[in-house]
């Protein structure tokens, strides 16, 4: 079954997914929703490295850093550990950066231990698959939101950060229905997964971030990254960056329902919000190749 | 379709441009503004001045709960509090303050453009916008107001994420634990004394002996000493920077010329402004930047091209608000064939630090190249209000002409100092001399009397070498 509706520029796209949620799905999800029973698992293969990485005498700062700077899983859970009251001091951590900084090594990497072994993972080899797309395509976000941050001369870890999280909620509806699947007696198919992950990511993203005391740019750039940009109450700027950023990495990372061309991005509203000029938005365009290599390099 | 035309164009809206097209438009000519980024008011409402001065408001009040609680709350800022919750009125400040500017210009009748300018032939411009079309225009006279941006050097390459320029810095999310600054000139001073206020460890490094060069030496030896009273804070003058790196984990390595190395959590890279010129294709008007990388005007603010002129931070320092407001109004007039009604020795320089500094007339050492000055100073420690206050760190230097007392200059560290600058602006707009402050009655208790001790200081000085007009006084 497909259906056809309006892309940002206005044209017509077809989307080869069954789009519509089942009722029961749609209860379920809304159910976990408001009892805050939200939950958001990790890739196994990053749980493994994080064990091999922190588990050698000398821990390797640099490398560590890295991966939280890569992984959308991880980065929400330390940021959450980082914010609860064991660790937190007077004010909460914001950035991926300052946790690397304030927490210090240590604390760091007993964290990310404790993330990844403790954490539900995607255990499934098709949950597997899917989450990979969705992480892949959280990492080109993030790497073109610093990009386009860079470009308008704004600060580029906040961007980073935004980007980074802004898909939280997917891999959050994706765990949700497949442990769902056998309780309600249904086969929870492709279509149905993304139509539910297109339905509730924002909602469910957003009480997230605010779960985990983000600042205010994370939370509005998880709710407000679509074409609802200029409802973002007090943050607009940022969503804007990451809803182009998310435009950019669609175009880079073509997911399995739809492609993005480059002539629609040039039509896109948010760039004159943004005040992106034609050969900025060519820049960025150029660059392309470098995140989709950055991407695949991890894997 | 016919290209428009107009009397005066003026490309960008920052302060020089602001008064360059609202001048010309009092005068009955048409105008049109181009301005390329959304919203009129140029880098110092949308990215300098509005930003960084909500921030150093909330410093500010900060730093002066801290003395005038005296002890009785235990005033502190966290490490690492959001930056944001701290200017959290920033963006109804710029709202606000745009939506002014730019009614301003509607009730002028000043046409505003939002796109990018370029020249593309004699007295003709080409606009590019965000989306669509390019549009053409035409004028009898072009005004460059187009500004300038962060220099960004080969040894402190700015990421926007570890290594910070003025653009970046307040989009920051939390205030760093430590921050080096690179540069001394007036925006290094401002966030030096914003964010040492704010309790961060705060390193200035600069090849000049003194922050703020061209101020009056005792109002930056003053900075000087009051910066450094803040823990962790150093000013490190004369000495270079070789490099700056990210380590890759948690800090920013500046290593010096002489050695040291500074670590710190972020790095603040404030060594000077590039003009905006790159976009303009100036070759099509016979026109090129200088070595510096400005455009040269004559003493009217013209260029060689006799109809285009140029304001504001494209042709150089000081890069003051208050200084490029002189000249776009200056050059408009010049252009419309009058005489501008303002003097520049009279224009006041505000520095916003804290506490501020603020400076009209000449310095003492420029004072110096003309005669032998009398100088009177006084702190605000003697005047009440000063003491009520807690402001005893603030002082008032004035210069007079050993002859007739006749006010030479006015320089001012502490609090209120851009305010209080425009009393001796007034005496020095009229020919007055000190005897002005003296003779005169001033609201008690108030900063502003702290001018009187200051000018009884010079008279006293007057009355001893007998001057003349110490006797017409007497």
């Amino acid at each position: 079954m497909s259906r056809s509706k309006s892309d940002q520029g206005g044209r017509e796209i077809t989307e080869h997914i069954n789009t519509e949620v089942p009722t029961a799905v749609h209860e379920l999800v809304s159910g976990l929703f408001e009892r805050g029973e939200i939950e958001l698992p990790m890739l196994p293969t990053v749980a493994n490295e994080i064990l091999e990485l922190c588990q050698s005498e000398d821990v390797d700062a640099a490398k560590l850093s890295e991966v939280l700077h890569r992984d959308q899983s991880l980065a929400g859970h330390v940021l959450r550990i980082a914010n609860s009251p064991i660790y937190q001091g007077t004010v909460p951590i914001v950035s991926l950066q300052q946790a690397v900084s304030r927490l210090g090594l240590q604390a760091l990497s007993d964290i990310a231990v404790a993330v990844a072994v403790q954490g539900r993972l995607f255990l499934l080899p098709a949950a597997r698959e899917t989450a990979a797309k969705l992480w892949r395509h959280a990492l080109a976000t993030a790497y073109f939101s610093k990009e386009i941050a860079r470009t308008r001369r704004r600060n580029v870890e906040s961007s980073f950060l935004c980007g980074l999280l802004h898909d939280v909620g997917k891999p959050v509806v994706l765990s949700a229905l497949l442990d769902a699947g056998e309780t309600l007696d249904m086969e929870m198919t492709s279509g149905i997964q993304h139509a539910a992950m297109d339905e509730f990511h924002t909602v469910i993203g957003e009480a997230l971030a605010q779960q985990w005391k983000m600042p205010a740019a994370v939370a509005e750039s998880v709710r407000y990254h679509h074409d609802d940009y200029d409802q973002a109450p007090t943050c607009a700027e940022a969503a804007m960056t990451t809803c182009l950023a998310d435009h950019l990495a669609h175009l880079t990372l073509p997911s399995h329902r739809r492609e993005v061309t480059e002539e629609q991005i040039r039509d896109l509203p948010v760039l004159e919000s943004l005040n992106i000029y034609p050969d900025e938005l060519e820049a960025l365009l150029a660059r392309q190749e470098e995140v989709l290599k950055s991407v695949e390099a991890i894997g | 379709m016919s290209v428009p035309r107009f009397d005066f164009v003026v490309i960008g809206s920052g302060p020089a441009g602001q008064l360059a097209a609202t001048t010309a438009a009092r005068d009955g000519r048409s105008v049109l503004i181009i301005e390329r980024d959304r919203g009129v008011g140029g880098a110092c409402v949308q990215r300098g001045t509005i930003p960084s001065k909500t921030l150093r408001e909330t410093a500010a009040y900060y730093a002066g709960l801290k003395v005038r609680s005296c002890g009785a709350f235990d005033v502190s800022i966290p490490p690492h509090i959001q930056l944001q919750g701290l200017m959290s009125r920033m963006e109804k400040v710029v709202t606000s303050h745009t939506a002014v500017m730019s009614r301003e210009l509607e009730e002028l009748g000043v046409e505003q453009w939002h796109g990018r300018a370029r020249f593309v032939g004699p007295h003709e411009l080409e606009v590019q916008g965000v989306r669509g079309e390019p549009r053409r225009v035409t004028a009898d006279y072009i005004i460059v107001a187009t500004g300038s941006r962060p220099r960004t050097p080969p040894h402190a390459p700015v990421d926007h994420e570890h290594i910070l320029d003025s653009d970046s810095l307040l989009g920051t999310m939390y205030v760093p634990e430590s921050l080096t600054i690179l540069g001394a000139g007036v925006i290094a001073a401002e966030y030096a004394s914003i964010f040492a206020s704010l309790g961060v460890k705060v390193v200035m490094v600069d090849r000049h002996a003194l922050p703020i060069g061209f101020l009056d030496k005792e109002l930056s030896s003053r900075f000087v000493s009051h910066f450094e009273g803040h823990e962790g804070c150093r000013f490190l003058g004369e000495r270079g920077v070789l490099r700056v790196e990210w380590d890759g984990v948690s800090s920013v390595v500046a290593e010096l010329d002489d050695g040291e190395k500074i670590s710190s959590e972020k790095v603040f890279c404030a060594l000077g402004r590039i003009a905006n010129l790159e976009d303009l294709n100036l070759d099509a008007v016979g026109l090129a930047p200088t070595e510096r990388g400005l455009l040269a005007v004559d003493e009217n603010f013209r260029t060689q091209v006799d109809y285009i002129y140029a304001v504001g931070d494209v042709i150089g320092p000081p890069s003051l608000a208050s200084c490029s407001k002189d000249q776009g109004q200056r050059a408009a007039f010049h252009a419309l064939g009058k005489q501008a009604p303002c003097q520049s020795e009279t224009i006041p320089i505000g520095i916003y630090t804290i506490p501020e500094i603020s400076s009209v007339g000449l310095t003492e050492e420029l004072a110096r190249e003309q005669c032998e000055p009398v100088v009177g100073r006084a702190s605000f420690a003697e005047v009440a209000r000063g003491v009520i206050g807690g402001h005893s760190t603030g002082f008032v230097k004035l210069i007079a002409h050993p002859g007739d007392g006749r006010l030479l200059g006015a320089h001012v560290f502490g609090e209120s100092a851009t305010e209080l600058i425009h009393v001796a602006q007034m005496v020095l707009l009229s020919g007055g001399g000190v005897d002005v402050f003296t003779k005169h009655v001033f609201n008690f208790p108030t900063l502003a009397e702290v001018y009187q001790v200051a000018a009884r200081n010079i008279e006293r000085q007057l009355e001893a070498v007998g001057s003349s007009a110490a006797t017409a006084r007497s």
